[in-house]
């Protein structure tokens, strides 16, 4: 991996759906996406806002969630999968205690370092929308 | 002459008749009967005696058949010498002499009546005698069976009533003496009464022991009593039942504690026959667990009642038995027959009872315990998840308080913010992770001014139980407030004042709505560049509530204000009551 300048001022910026129920922590991964070379799509921080903001479209990826103030994040995780787009899931708990609906998706642990959160969303972004310091 | 002749005829014939009937006398009797003579050597000494005459009763006596005409010592050639020299002393002296003597060569005892026949040192002799061998023996043996009895007797009440055989006899005196006084008149009582019954008693009770220790004895036995019903005298056994009676209590007191760890036990206990497989007894707990009677529950196999699948099953668990006596299942899903699920862990035993094998299963509903697990276990993730969360809010936190403001008041601006987001959990906790009540969020997060609360900070507003997330959304807003206004504004000079209120408005759907004012501080400078205080009053507090946040920087004072739907902010038994 190497840290490239920004070749193309004109390429399009991968739009990221933000699922997260604590307002700081939210506010701390916009921050971190925007200095990465995202667009911020949209935060939820309940469940019904992000069905409607998934069902809305409008991004390329989301980061979700799994326990949205004190509710399973499932039923967002089903319609991402149904929507097509890749997502990943941020979460606290253990892999082990996780529920079988977020098994299977690229995952990071809560708290992490910035730097992680840019890299394992660019995994799964389609090349085009790679930000551009990644290198493919 | 004549007369005389007739006379001595007559005399003569009466002779005769007399003659004839002792003859017949001694010919008849049941005694032995014979006459002896004495034989002489040249010397004049008695060596041996002919039988002259014997009756009919003197073989049975003697054993010597066809003994007339015979020498003693050709009859019995062993015979001994004392009998011939007792025989010629009689014929000697002619005096009638009785004796019992035995005979070794004869193997028989007999009583003798001799007497001389004829004149004083005729050779002859009369012999009346019986073989009394074994009236003897009978004899001899009633004695020794009295003596053996005697000495038992002795022995028995020593051992039993500490009576010590020098010291007396067996006596109705001596008895009392020993028997329990408690039970004394009672006993005398029994005795009594069963005495009129027919004078059989049976009696248990309490006596003093060799050591004068107290102990159980069983006495059977019968009474003789004369025409006025006194008790002349009684035999019967004692037997020492202290340890019989101990054993008995012993066993008793057992299968009582045993009963009833079997009967209050909360785990189902199940006892099967081994070689049957059946339950032979269950108790209450087993009943319960199930909803069968006991009557139902005996004669059926585990499979029946839903513990185990199969018939094939049941064989298994006992060849299991067979080879290592214990087995242990854990989590078997049981079917009580109203058909309620629970799980169960099941112990079973293999051991013998008297002639047969038995099984006995320990039957406990773990459904609680497993439910305690899953909770646990739920709790753990749960800490887990908010534990992390909350690092990965004081690493937001750290970062953005690194933005601002100088590296020096850097660690100091971090930790007042760390400590009051501590504050917010405090709360939480101490309230079961249920809500915290807003008038107690503001004094905790307005500390540092709490000497100020009820004078300068005012505040106005109903009880209102916020849910977490609001608590802490709320909560960082108001420490970023308080700092704001002890640094610029109505808290930094000693007079300007900070009023805080909040109301829930609306019955249909009902709005929650907060407000900071301040009056009276320096006057207020809009800041040229939103900080991250700003962002935490600001897009912060109203997303942690779903609702809309103001900040309007006045010369008077700032006024901020926050209101969302109650729903996102209160609790739900706040929503219940309000």
């Amino acid at each position: 991996m190497s840290l490239l300048p920004a070749a193309d001022p004109q390429q399009p910026k991968a739009r990221i759906l933000i699922v997260e129920d604590e307002a700081m922590i939210a506010f701390a991964a916009e921050e971190t996406l925007l200095a990465g070379g995202f667009e911020i799509a949209g935060v939820a921080g309940r469940l019904e806002t992000a069905l409607s903001m998934i069902e809305g479209g409008g991004f390329d990826a989301a980061i979700l969630d799994t326990n949205l103030a004190g509710v399973s994040a499932g039923p967002a995780a089903e319609a991402l999968g149904a929507s097509g787009r890749p997502f990943i899931v941020v979460s606290g708990y253990l892999p082990s205690q996780q529920q079988e609906v977020f098994r299977g998706v690229p995952s990071i642990q809560k708290p992490y370092a910035p730097q992680r959160l840019i890299s394992v969303l660019s995994e799964i972004l389609p090349l085009h929308l790679k930000p551009p310091y990644i290198s493919a | 002459m004549l007369t005389d002749t007739n006379l001595t005829s007559r005399a003569q014939g009466q002779l005769d008749f007399s003659n004839q009937c002792y003859r017949h006398l001694l010919v008849n009797m049941e005694q032995g009967f014979c006459l002896i003579e004495i034989i002489y050597d040249e010397a004049g000494q008695a060596v041996d005696y002919r039988f002259l005459e014997a009756n009919r009763a003197f073989e049975r006596h003697t054993g010597i058949r066809n003994a007339v005409g015979r020498t003693a010592f050709e009859a019995v050639p062993n015979l001994e010498a004392q009998w011939v020299k007792t025989y010629a002393r009689v014929a000697q002296t002619g005096e009638a002499f009785a004796f019992e003597q035995g005979s070794l060569a004869m193997g028989r005892l007999f009583k003798v009546d001799a007497v001389g026949i004829g004149e004083a040192g005729s050779h002859r002799v009369a012999l009346i005698f019986s073989d009394i061998t074994d009236r003897r023996r009978t004899e001899l043996n009633l004695i020794k069976g009295e003596e053996r009895l005697r000495i038992a007797l002795e022995a028995v009440l020593y051992s039993m009533l500490g009576v010590h055989p020098s010291t007396s006899s067996a006596s109705y005196e001596v008895w009392a003496l020993r028997v329990f006084p408690a039970d004394l008149v009672e006993v005398k009582a029994m005795f009594a009464e069963s005495l009129k019954a027919g004078g059989e008693y049976h009696a248990e009770y309490r006596v003093l022991g060799q050591r004068d220790e107290i102990r159980w004895v069983a006495a059977h036995g019968r009474a003789n009593c004369d025409v006025e019903g006194n008790v002349i005298r009684s035999y019967g056994v004692m037997t020492d039942v202290t340890e019989r009676n101990r054993v008995a209590e012993d066993i008793r007191r057992s299968e009582t504690r045993y009963r009833r760890l079997f009967e209050c036990a909360h785990d189902g206990v199940v006892i099967l026959d081994a070689d049957t497989r059946k339950i032979i007894d269950a108790n209450p707990f087993m009943t319960k667990l199930l909803g069968y009677e006991h009557a139902e529950l005996v004669g059926k196999e585990l499979y029946e009642i839903g513990l185990l699948k199969d018939e094939a099953a049941s064989r298994e668990m006992i060849a299991e038995l067979n080879r290592t006596n214990q087995i242990r299942y854990e989590d078997l899903p049981l079917e009580s027959r109203t058909g309620r699920h629970q799980e169960v862990e099941v112990i079973a035993n293999m051991y013998t009872e008297g002639e047969r094998t038995v099984i006995q299963c320990n039957i406990r509903d773990i459904t609680e315990r497993k439910r305690a697990e899953e909770h646990v276990n739920m709790l753990m993730a749960e800490v887990n998840h908010r534990a992390k969360n909350l690092l990965a809010v004081v690493q937001a936190v750290a970062n953005q308080t690194a933005k601002e403001g100088s590296p020096a008041t850097f660690s100091a601006r971090l930790s007042e913010r760390i400590v009051a987001l501590a504050a917010g959990q405090d709360l939480l906790v101490r309230n079961h992770w249920q809500g915290v009540e807003l008038s107690e969020l503001i004094a905790s997060q307005l500390d540092h001014f709490k000497d100020l609360i009820g004078t300068r900070v005012l505040l106005d507003g109903p009880a209102a139980q916020l849910t977490p997330d609001a608590a802490q959304g709320i909560g960082m807003a108001l420490h970023e407030l308080g700092t704001n206004a002890a640094k610029y504004g109505a808290l930094s000079n000693g007079e300007g004042r900070v009023l805080i209120g909040w109301r829930i408005t609306g019955d249909v759907a009902p709005q929650f709505s907060m407000s900071w004012l301040e009056r009276g501080g320096p006057k207020v400078v809009a800041p040229t560049r939103a900080g991250f205080g700003h962002t935490v009053i600001g897009r912060m507090a109203q997303a942690s509530v779903q609702g809309a946040a103001e900040i309007k920087f006045a010369e008077t004072g700032l006024l901020w204000s926050l209101s969302a739907p109650a729903e996102n902010v209160l609790t739900k038994s706040a929503m219940g009551k309000s």
